[in-house]
C-alpha cells in the first residue's frame, strides 16, 4: 500500500499514452503529452523521498541534514522546463495547423488536403 | 578544453540573436573551429570534469577512441550542410545551437546529461521539421519524440536508482540482473524513436519531405549519427542490447516496409525519406548482431548512407519539379549518390554492402543478408527510375509549371531562382561529396580502417571505464 | 476500433511498468540514500572526507549553497542547466520564427476591464519584486532562477491581460542574449580561472548568507533574467504574431 504514489503516476501515464492513441484531436493529444510528463515527474520525485525526510534545505529549522534525496528534485527541475518548451512549441504548431486547414482533426484536416492539392 | 566543443558555438548563438542573419555567418566559422580544435589541439583518450566534480558526482566530457571519429565527422557534415543549404530566418542560429547540441551528445558520459541533449536536438528538429509551412508533420513528430524523450528520462533516473550515480561507466555497478534489461528497453523505445524504425519512425517521412534544404539533412545525417553514436555506447559499450534478435527483427521488417514504401511514392522527397528508413534500419539490424566485424560494416554503412543522402536530399530540395537537362553538375552528383547507395561497384556503397554481407556470412546469419539484397533490388528499381525521369524531364513545360506553383508562395523570389536553381555553394559541397564516394570506391580502406578501430573500442568496455577511472586532467 | 488499439497499448504498456518495473525499484520511502552520490552532495564533501555541515556555521566548503537542490542544479551539474537554458532559448527561437511566418495578423483581443487594469498597476511592481527575490534567493530557499523567472513573465502576462495594447519589446531579446551569453562567459570564466569548464572560482562563504555560493547566485540572477525575458516572449508571439 505504500506504494500507491507510483500506482498513481503509472496510471496517469497509462491515461495519457491511452490518450494520445485514441484521441483524433490534435490538441487533445498535446495534453496528453503534458500529462505523461507529469506523470514522469511524480514518479521521480516519489523514488527520492526518504522515511521522514526533510526538504533538503539547510535552514534555521534544519540545521543538520536529515533529508530526502536532492537529485531526482534538480532533475525534475530540469524535466519540467524541457517540458514547457515542448508545451509551447506544440501549441504554436497546432495555432499552424489551424491556421492553414482551419481545424485541429485529422479527418477535417485530410479533406482540406484533397482539396488544397 | 574540450568543453569549447560546446561552449564556442553556444556563445555564438547567444550573440547571435539580435541580427537574424548572424548565426548563418558564424555557423561555417564556428565550425572550422571545431574541425582544427579537433585536428590539432584535441587528441582522443583524455576526459574533463566538468567543474571539477569527481566523475560520480557531477559530469564527465570524454573524448575516447570511439567518439573522436564521430565528432570530425559530425563537425564536417556541419560545415558541408552550413554552405550547401539555404538558411533563412534565425535557423542560423539553431544550427550553431544544434552544432553544440551534437558535440554534446557525443562527448557527455552522464546519462541525465545525454538527455537534455537528446531534448535539445528534439527541440530543434521540431522546429527545423516545420520549416515550409510543415506544421502537421512536426507536430506528428513532436509526439512521437515528447514520448520518446520521456521513456528515456525514465531509463536515466533507473539508472540512478539502481546504481546510484548517473555517470554511464559507473552504471556497470548494477547488480541487479533483472534490472538491466528493463531499464534497457526504456533507452531502446527511444533509440526505435528517433532512429525512425519503421512502426515507431513513420513521422520521418512527414517530416522529411518538407521540401528544405536543411531538414533531411540536419536531421537525416548530422542528427542520425549522433543517435548513432548513443545507440552503440549505450547498448554495445555499456549495456548489452535487451533482447538482440527482437530488435533485429523489428529492424528488417521496418527494411523492407521502407523499401515498399518508397517504390509506392511519387514524390522525390517522400521515396528519399523512405529510402533513408530503410538505410537506417539496416545499420540498426546490424548493431544488433554484437560482433566486431559486422558493427565495423554497419558504420561503413551508416558513412555511405549519410554522405549519399545528403546529396539526394539536398539536391532534390533545389530542383523541385525540373529535370537535369540545364545543370549537369548536380544531375551528375545525384546519379553518382544514387549508384553509391544501391551499391554499384566503384562507389563506397558496394563496399559498404560487401563488407556488411561478408562479416554477416561469417557470423553465420543468413536472414539480414536475404532482407538486404531483396532490398537492394527494390531500390535499384526505384532510384534507377527517379534517375531516369530527372535526366529526361522536358525542361520548358516543367519550369514553366514549377514557376506557376510557386508563385503563391514564395511570390518573385523562386521566379528569379530559376536561371540557376542550385545555389553554387550546393552544387560544390554535393560535387565534393559525390566524388568522395568514388574515391572511397576506390580505396575503401581510407574507412574501412577506421570502422575497424571504432569497432574494436566500442565492443570493449575496459578502456572506456579506465579512462573515466583515470580521472580528468 | 481506434480506442481498442489504444486500451491495448496502454495496457501492454501498463502491465510491463507495473509487473516488470516496479519490482526492480525500492519501495517507497524507502530509498537507500549511503549508495546514492547525493549523499556526499548533501553533506558537501565529493572532494574531501566525511564532515557535518551546519547552518550558518560551516565555511569555506566545496559548495556554499543552503538549498541542496540548488547546489545541484548550479553547481554540480550545471552543465545540465546550461542545456536546459538552451533548451527554453530554442523553443523561445521556435516559438518566434513560426509566429513570424504565420500569414494573416492576427492576435488575440481581451476585454479590457478598468478594476483589473488599475489593480495590475498595483500588483505589477510587487510581483516584479517577489519575482527578483525568489530568484535571489535561490541558493537559500526554495526557489531560484526558474520559478523567479516564471513568476515575472506572469506578471507581464497580467499586463497584456489588462491592456490590448501592451507589447513585449525587442529588450527582451537583448536581455535574452546578455544573460545567455553571461552564463557561458561565466563558465569560460571557470576556465580561465581554474582551468575547467564552469567552475565555481569564488569563495563560497559560509552556509546560510546571502553572500555565499560562489557563482551560484550569479549564475541563478542570469537564469532569472533570461527565463523571464524568454517566456514573456513566448506567451507575447503566442499572442499575436
Amino acid at each position: 500500500m505504500s506504494n500507491i504514489i507510483y500506482y498513481v503516476s503509472f496510471i496517469l501515464l497509462g491515461i495519457g499514452i491511452y490518450g494520445i492513441v485514441s484521441q483524433k484531436n490534435l490538441f487533445k493529444q498535446l495534453i496528453s503529452l503534458s500529462i505523461i510528463d507529469t506523470a514522469v515527474n511524480i514518479f521521480i520525485v516519489a523514488l527520492g523521498y526518504v522515511q521522514g525526510g526533510e526538504a533538503p534545505i539547510y535552514s534555521a529549522i534544519t540545521p543538520v541534514a536529515n533529508f530526502v534525496d536532492p537529485l531526482p528534485q534538480a532533475l525534475v527541475l530540469t524535466a519540467i522546463v524541457i517540458g514547457v518548451g515542448t508545451l509551447a512549441l506544440g501549441s504554436i504548431l497546432l495555432i499552424h495547423i489551424d491556421e492553414k486547414y482551419g481545424s485541429l482533426d485529422p479527418d477535417e484536416i485530410r479533406d482540406t488536403r484533397e482539396v488544397v492539392e | 578544453m574540450i568543453a569549447l566543443l560546446i561552449a564556442i558555438p553556444l556563445a555564438f548563438a547567444f550573440a547571435s540573436i539580435p541580427h537574424e542573419r548572424l548565426g548563418r555567418y558564424f555557423l561555417p566559422f564556428v565550425a572550422l573551429f571545431n574541425l582544427v580544435c579537433l585536428f590539432f589541439f584535441m587528441q582522443p583518450e583524455q576526459i574533463l570534469e566538468i567543474g571539477k566534480w569527481p566523475a560520480a558526482y557531477g559530469i564527465v566530457l570524454v573524448l575516447d577512441s570511439v567518439s573522436y571519429p564521430f565528432l570530425i565527422f559530425v563537425n564536417l557534415l556541419i560545415l558541408l550542410m552550413s554552405l550547401s543549404a539555404t538558411l533563412e530566418n534565425r535557423y542560423g542560429t539553431l544550427m550553431l545551437v544544434l552544432t553544440a547540441a551534437v558535440n554534446g551528445i557525443i562527448l557527455t558520459g552522464d546519462f541525465f546529461n545525454s538527455f537534455v541533449f537528446l531534448e535539445i536536438i528534439s527541440v530543434i528538429a521540431y522546429i527545423v521539421a516545420a520549416h515550409k509551412d510543415n506544421a502537421l508533420g512536426a507536430f506528428k513528430y513532436l509526439i512521437f519524440g515528447g514520448i520518446g524523450g520521456t521513456m528515456y528520462l525514465i531509463g536515466a533516473v533507473s539508472v540512478y536508482i539502481k546504481a546510484g550515480t548517473l555517470n554511464m561507466a559507473y552504471a556497470s555497478f548494477i547488480t541487479d540482473p533483472l534490472a538491466v534489461p528493463i531499464i534497457c528497453i526504456f533507452f531502446l523505445i527511444t533509440f526505435l524513436v528517433e532512429l525512425k524504425v519503421l512502426p515507431l519512425g513513420l513521422w520521418a517521412p512527414d517530416v522529411y519531405s518538407n521540401g528544405s534544404s536543411f531538414t533531411p539533412v540536419a536531421l537525416g545525417s548530422i542528427v542520425t549519427v549522433s543517435l548513432v553514436y548513443l545507440f552503440s555506447r549505450i547498448f554495445l559499450n555499456i549495456f548489452d542490447l535487451p533482447s538482440p534478435e527482437l530488435v533485429g527483427i523489428l529492424a528488417m521488417v521496418s527494411i523492407i516496409f521502407a523499401e515498399l514504401g518508397a517504390l509506392k511514392q511519387k514524390n522525390l522527397g517522400r521515396a528519399l525519406s523512405f529510402a533513408t528508413i530503410s538505410g537506417i534500419s539496416t545499420v540498426v539490424a546490424a548493431l544488433s548482431i554484437q560482433e566486431t566485424e559486422v558493427v565495423s560494416a554497419a558504420y561503413f554503412y551508416l558513412f555511405n548512407d549519410v554522405i549519399s543522402k545528403f546529396i539526394l536530399f539536398t539536391l532534390s530540395a533545389y530542383l523541385g519539379k525540373r529535370g537535369f537537362k540545364s545543370n549537369k553538375t548536380a544531375g551528375i552528383a545525384f546519379t553518382f549518390a544514387s549508384l553509391s547507395v544501391v551499391g554499384f561497384p566503384m562507389f563506397a556503397g558496394f563496399w559498404a554492402k560487401y563488407y556488411l554481407l561478408k562479416a554477416l556470412f561469417q557470423v553465420d546469419s543468413y536472414a539480414l543478408p536475404a532482407v538486404i539484397l531483396i532490398a537492394v533490388v527494390i531500390e535499384a528499381g526505384y532510384l534507377i527510375r527517379w534517375n531516369i525521369e530527372l535526366w529526361y524531364k522536358d525542361e520548358e513545360e516543367s519550369v514553366l509549371e514549377h514557376g506557376k506553383d510557386t508563385e503563391n508562395e514564395e511570390g518573385i523570389e523562386s521566379i528569379e531562382e530559376i536561371d540557376d536553381f542550385v545555389p553554387f555553394g550546393a552544387q560544390v559541397v554535393t560535387l565534393i561529396l559525390a566524388l568522395t564516394l568514388v574515391v572511397i570506391g576506390f580505396m575503401p580502406n581510407l574507412i574501412h580502417d577506421q570502422t575497424m578501430n571504432i569497432a574494436n573500442n566500442v565492443l570493449d568496455f575496459r578502456p572506456y571505464f579506465d579512462l573515466i577511472l583515470r580521472g580528468g586532467m | 476500433m481506434r480506442r481498442v488499439w489504444a486500451i491495448l497499448v496502454a495496457g501492454v504498456f501498463l502491465y510491463f511498468l507495473i509487473a516488470q518495473f516496479l519490482p526492480i525499484i525500492p519501495d517507497f520511502g524507502n530509498a537507500d540514500m549511503f549508495l546514492r552520490v547525493s549523499f556526499d552532495i548533501i553533506s558537501k564533501s565529493t572532494t574531501s572526507n566525511y564532515n557535518v555541515v551546519e547552518f550558518k556555521k560551516s565555511k569555506d566548503l566545496e559548495d556554499g549553497s543552503a538549498n541542496v537542490v540548488t547546489s545541484i542544479v548550479a553547481n554540480y551539474r550545471a552543465f545540465d542547466t546550461l542545456g536546459e537554458v538552451t533548451v527554453l532559448f530554442c523553443a523561445a527561437i521556435g516559438v518566434g520564427i513560426l509566429a513570424s511566418v504565420l500569414k494573416p495578423k492576427r492576435k488575440i483581443e481581451f476585454e479590457e476591464h478598468r478594476v483589473l487594469r488599475i489593480s495590475t498597476g498595483i500588483i505589477f511592481p510587487l510581483i516584479l519584486l517577489f519575482g527578483v527575490y525568489i530568484f535571489i534567493h535561490g541558493h537559500l530557499s526554495p526557489g531560484g532562477g526558474f520559478p523567479g523567472g516564471t513568476t515575472i513573465a506572469l506578471g507581464v502576462l497580467l499586463l497584456m491581460l489588462s491592456n490590448n495594447e501592451f507589447k513585449v519589446t525587442p529588450v527582451a531579446k537583448h536581455i535574452e542574449q546578455v544573460a545567455g551569453a553571461g552564463y557561458v562567459v561565466i563558465g569560460l570564466m571557470g576556465l580561465a580561472i581554474g582551468g575547467v569548464f564552469l567552475m565555481n572560482f569564488l569563495p563560497t562563504g559560509v552556509v546560510g548568507n546571502l553572500f555565499s555560493g560562489g557563482v551560484v547566485p550569479i549564475v541563478y540572477i542570469l537564469i532569472g533574467f533570461k527565463v523571464g525575458a524568454e517566456l514573456s516572449s513566448v506567451v507575447s508571439d503566442l499572442r499575436e504574431g
